[in-house]
């Protein structure tokens, strides 16, 4: 009985762990996909300076 | 004859000036009795939690991997989408594990005083209380 309720524990445990973790990476995706869209405007603008002006 | 706790039958034992050794005797022999069928009510109240706990072990051991697993995944796509919804499955194994906990601290205080058990069922059930004769 105890056993058990360690081993669910652990398992909790390491769920809250991993949840923290999907979403430090789904945030550092999103930064990054911003970072890209960025550079990709960055780029566009450049190759084609009327966009930049509207 | 009537029906009392375990304390009150010990209590009007000690209360019995010029008691003979025989009722004495004799009537702790009804005290050690309900102090059997104490224990016996705390035997059958650990046998259904412990039923209780292993019925549902298996699915909630299995639910907590998949989620850890699909966490898991997740970490590696950075997909958040998905979060919200194991998030909330999370929570809900957890507790549901916070309730199998509190179970298991009650088996381990049943198991350490069986008859403390009983008693508490004597005194919050008066119908379940044992009969005396010298009640």
């Amino acid at each position: 009985m105890k056993g058990t309720a360690s081993t669910l524990r652990t398992l909790v445990d390491e769920g809250a762990q991993h949840y923290d973790q999907a979403a430090d990476a789904a945030a550092e995706r999103e930064d990054r996909d911003a970072r890209q869209d960025a550079r990709d405007a960055a780029a566009l603008a450049a190759k084609y300076p009327a966009l930049g002006r509207r | 004859m009537g029906y009392a706790t375990i304390a009150q039958a010990e209590a009007a034992i000690a209360n019995m000036p010029g008691l003979s050794d025989a009722h004495r005797k004799a009537y702790q022999a009804e005290v050690n009795e309900a102090r059997a069928a104490a224990t016996r009510l705390g035997q059958q109240e650990l046998d259904r939690i412990t039923d209780e706990v292993r019925g549902g072990r298996d699915d909630l051991l299995r639910e907590l991997c998949d989620v850890r697993d699909a966490l898991a995944a997740a970490t590696a796509s950075g997909d958040r989408s998905v979060l919200a919804d194991l998030r909330q499955r999370h929570q809900s194994l957890a507790r549901q594990v916070e309730q199998i906990e509190a179970m298991v601290e009650q088996v381990e205080a049943i198991e350490a005083d069986p008859v403390a058990y009983g008693e508490s069922l004597f005194q919050k059930y008066p119908p379940t209380r044992p009969n005396f004769t010298f009640i």
